[in-house]
């Protein structure tokens, strides 16, 4: 079964928002009051609603000020924290590579919310459940690129063979002299970024390269060390009181 | 970004469920070790445990967006700590109601069958008080919960809250003049407690990855509810009674109101500090 990934490549990118426009058609999905914010970012931030939306990031360069556009939605982990800690197995990291929600078994705990390092999970109040790109499981599934990657006009998002698409991402970086993300992050994901700015200068979170699984067996091997740990000083503690009453008693009848 | 996601039904959760651990395991303890001196203790323990364990269950259900689909946490297989509490909890509220009966219908029922219902009941008590601290561990979005020092931060917290329910219980309802014993163990380790608060809180602060989460509990948003909650009301003045009551030199219980305060800051302390953790990571 083959596996697949999105690359973007935010030096092509010119933030037209076709991308946005096509999830939006391709899922029925509401549009959003318009917002003036900073930037030019509109929406300002995913919602229920909107699953993918690219930022607006300037930046001073050395003669002019620099524009860059980066694409904000699921990275679809290889080891989703979502998928990890959502207790109902409403999220699923299927094989081909999607990450997708099962709103009819979530209970809308939030838990992956919280669990998301890139923000991206978006609770609806009114449905009680949280929304997020599912990668087009569904085209993707009849052998079709997700609608966002179909709809670039300039070739900034491509979907194909996971190794093609990383192969692809490291060529095109070494080229600009720019950086891969998406790779490492949370242990591997199923996007992969090429932005010529550091990540982190463009809007894109620092996230651990550790997995979900060992973060958080370190977490509970730790939490268990420093229990067990201080068991032993308590039990020293208790045994040394003993002894010293017991001695205080001895010693009474000398 | 991301708002508040869990707000005052989870904090209220996180507290219920404290203090129902915490007053069962220190019961089920005072129990076990068959201490005389706590003797008084045991009964009203039980009694405030499963109420409180109950009510916080049902507020973590009301949080949920879809409450009539809480039976899917134990869709298998699990590996979510969510999951491990909610079997955690749907074990330990109907442990303490047995225990709770067992209790109300004392002495007819055997005490191998109460002593074996209290040892499972305070396993199950000690994993809810400490679990709590793991699930926030879990969630990758928010730093400042990702320290080991959390699980036994809130933990000791538990304790501390469930003790200092079973004193208010105690004042409450009896004579406590009677009890002078009992309530110098309860100043004793209601100290003891609140120094290793203090203690933990200091390893919270000091091993934890978030310098942003850490600056908006000592500098930003929450710095008043954490000096003021936290610490003035939760630690050092309860602490400064614990210690005045101790070093007095008949040894005969405080003042009603004086005791109900030393015992009642503490709980608020409990209480506060859970909502601190809850927002500034949030925030």
């Amino acid at each position: 079964m083959a596996k697949y990934a999105i690359l973007f490549d935010a030096s092509k990118c010119v933030g037209c928002k076709a991308c946005q426009v096509a999830c939006k058609s391709w899922y029925e999905l509401r549009s959003e009051a318009t917002v003036l914010g900073e930037s030019f970012n509109n929406p300002p931030d995913l919602t229920s609603n909107t699953w993918i939306r690219i930022n607006f990031v300037e930046t001073e360069g050395e003669h002019s000020l620099e524009w860059h556009f980066q694409r904000i939605s699921c990275l679809h982990c290889e080891e989703p924290p979502c998928a990890y800690n959502c207790p109902t197995n409403a999220i699923t990291k299927y094989p081909e590579g999607p990450v997708v929600i099962d709103q009819s078994i979530c209970i809308g705990c939030r838990n992956c919310i919280q669990s998301c390092p890139f923000d991206i999970p978006r609770y609806d109040a009114q449905a009680g459940v949280v929304f997020k790109c599912t990668m087009c499981a569904d085209r993707v599934s009849v052998g079709r690129e997700p609608a966002c990657v179909e709809s670039c006009p300039f070739d900034a998002l491509e979907f194909g063979e996971t190794e093609t698409m990383l192969g692809n991402a490291k060529t095109r970086a070494a080229a600009i002299d720019g950086h891969v993300y998406g790779e490492r992050e949370a242990g591997g994901t199923s996007v992969f970024y090429v932005t010529q700015a550091a990540p982190r200068e463009v809007g894109l979170p620092e996230v651990s390269p550790q997995r979900i699984s060992e973060r958080i067996s370190q977490l509970v091997t730790q939490t268990g060390l420093i229990g067990g740990g201080a068991a032993v000083v308590l039990v020293g503690l208790e045994m040394l009181r003993r002894r010293k009453s017991e001695v205080a008693k001895t010693g009474g009848g000398r | 970004m991301a708002g508040i996601e869990w707000t005052w039904l989870v904090g209220g959760y996180f507290a219920l469920a404290g203090v129902g651990a915490g007053a069962y395991l220190a019961s089920a303890t005072a129990d076990l070790v068959k201490s005389e001196r706590y003797k008084p203790l045991v009964k009203p323990g039980f009694y405030i445990s499963l109420p409180t364990a109950a009510l916080g269950a049902i507020l973590l259900v009301l949080d949920l967006g879809r409450p009539e689909r809480f039976m899917n946490v134990f869709n298998s297989p699990d590996t979510s700590i969510l999951s491990l509490g909610a079997y955690l909890l749907t074990i330990f509220v109907p442990l303490s109601f047995v225990t709770a009966v067992i209790w109300a219908l004392a002495p007819r029922i055997p005490t191998r069958m109460r002593v074996i219902i209290e040892m499972l009941g305070g396993i199950f008590a000690f994993g809810v008080a400490l679990y709590i601290g793991l699930l926030l561990g879990a969630a990758a979005f928010r730093p400042l919960w990702l320290t080991p020092a959390l699980p036994w931060l809130l933990f000791i917290s538990s304790m501390s809250m469930g003790l200092t329910a079973i004193g208010l219980a105690l004042l409450a309802y009896k004579d406590y003049k009677t009890l002078t014993d009992a309530f110098r163990g309860l100043h004793k380790n209601d100290l003891i407690l609140l120094v290793l608060l203090a203690i933990a809180i200091v390893g919270f602060l000091a091993t934890n990855p978030d310098p942003e989460g850490v600056s908006v509990l000592l500098t930003g948003a929450m710095s008043a509810a954490f000096y003021g909650g936290v610490l003035l009301i939760g630690i050092i003045i309860p602490a400064a009674i614990d210690l005045y009551a101790l070093r007095r030199d008949s040894g005969k219980p405080l003042g009603r109101s004086l005791i109900a305060l030393g015992l009642a800051l503490p709980l608020a302390g409990g209480v506060i500090l859970r909502f601190v953790i809850l927002f500034a990571a949030q925030l």
